[in-house]
């Protein structure tokens, strides 16, 4: 496998297939409804803020100017946050149709389709907010990492970018310029963030570095290991039931 | 609120063509219902010109007149207003903004687009960039958002191009009156 937006991720689908297939087997699982978390580095995010009202076309068009492939190759979804912010989401289609692929060879119906590290804003979304408070959370995988910002409770930021594994000082570097991008201007705490969430691969060593810098008020760390944090995306996806 | 993104296949074909069915049955009734209205409206207007013969087309005449008259003084008052309002303090002048932009730009960053919305509240301005390094696009949000003439700032894009260069998109609040 080789995790793309633009070109197949799957090598040979009937190889993976037959992965999946013995995978199943060996947890007895049963051949209903399977729900797909997609590799976040195969999908392309944006956000839109102050367009929960926008009609889908107008989004639609947003996104295009920032996809890698034309409009008409996408799959596409908003969803729309609370405070009138618009989280986007693409995925080529040819890309999809792969991972698809596999569901239907080991004879299962598709639920819950989403990508891993946007499938929980959502309900990070929903919890409260004080006035002014910048609120950060890092997915961490041995690969690339997610971060999304929530000022005030209201999405603002959702990037994935890549690194490598262990690098913990490149993601605290990107972490501490989340202020400078994302404060509002009537802020009384300049350069400083309310609470940092870690999640996955590194969460201890990164927290560390942020502490350090003693410009974050809060660290949490609720996992350190990637698979657990896998499992919770996934958790989360069949909790939605059918879509 | 929906739970959060889908990206499975599209949802709902027979669903679809059904609700397809049933709205063109609804037209159809539509259509009828309006070629029977416009006939009965036809059949009125044609007895009642036959009732008022002497003076309708006189009268018709001066109302038309009339309406013209009221649309254009509608269209100069209009136009008188929005002249008047054009110096009240809560308009923005565009060179203002250019003069705004062309201070925060650090040298690292060039200017590729610019565009300026005055329909959102605030109005906005959409400033789009290349940089070469991560510092120069907070220095550019940090020098925009110390401006009194900017509410707040939103890095809406931050991507790597396959030359290395970073393409971002900030869109700027703007004050609409001027902080002392």
């Amino acid at each position: 496998m080789k995790v793309s937006a633009t070109t197949p991720n799957i090598q040979s689908v009937s190889d993976l297939a037959q992965i999946v297939e013995a995978v199943l087997d060996a947890v007895g699982a049963r051949r209903e409804r399977l729900a797909l978390a997609l590799p976040d580095l195969a999908i392309t995010t944006a956000v839109f803020p102050s367009r929960g009202r926008a009609p889908e076309r107008e989004l639609k068009k947003e996104l295009a100017s920032i996809l890698p492939y034309a409009l008409v190759e996408a799959r596409c979804d908003f969803w729309r946050g609370r405070h009138d912010e618009v989280l986007a989401a693409a995925i080529r289609e040819m890309v999809a149709l792969q991972y698809e692929q596999i569901v239907e060879a080991v004879e299962c119906r598709l639920a819950w389709v989403d990508a891993v590290s946007l499938s929980r804003i959502p309900s990070w979304s929903t919890r409260p907010a004080r006035k002014g408070e910048l609120d950060v959370c890092l997915q961490l995988y041995s690969g690339h990492y997610c971060l999304t910002v929530f000022r005030e409770g209201e999405l603002v930021d959702a990037r994935t970018k890549l690194r490598t594994a262990g690098d913990a000082e490149l993601v605290c570097r990107e972490v501490l310029r989340v202020p400078a991008l994302h404060d509002s201007a009537d802020s009384d705490a300049q350069d400083s963030i309310d609470s940092v969430s870690l999640f996955g691969a590194d969460a201890a060593c990164v927290a560390a570095a942020l502490e350090d810098s003693s410009r974050v008020r809060a660290i949490r760390i609720e996992t350190d290991d990637e698979d657990r944090h896998l499992e919770s995306s996934i958790e989360t996806l069949l909790a939605r039931g059918s879509p | 609120m929906k739970s959060g993104i889908y990206l499975g296949p599209p949802l709902g074909g027979a669903r679809g063509l059904g609700k397809f069915l049933v709205l063109f049955g609804v037209i159809g009734t539509l259509f009828h219902l309006g070629i029977y209205l416009g006939q009965v409206r036809e059949f009125e207007a044609v007895r009642s010109d036959v009732e008022r013969r002497d003076g309708a087309v006189a009268n018709a005449y001066s109302l038309l007149v009339e309406v013209e008259l009221a649309e254009s003084e509608r269209a100069v008052l209009a136009r008188l207003r929005a002249l008047s309002e054009s110096g009240a303090p809560t308009s923005i002048l565009m060179t203002e903004l250019l003069q705004l932009v062309a201070n925060a730009l650090p040298d690292e960053v060039a200017l590729v687009g610019l565009s300026f919305d005055p329909s959102t509240s605030p109005p906005s301005l959409l400033v789009e960039a290349l940089a070469q390094r991560e510092q120069d696009v907070t220095a550019l949000v940090r020098r925009m958002a110390a401006s009194s003439r900017v509410a707040a700032t939103r890095l809406l894009g931050e991507r790597s191009a396959p030359d290395g260069m970073l393409s971002v998109r900030l869109r700027v609040d703007l004050n609409t009156v001027r902080a002392p």
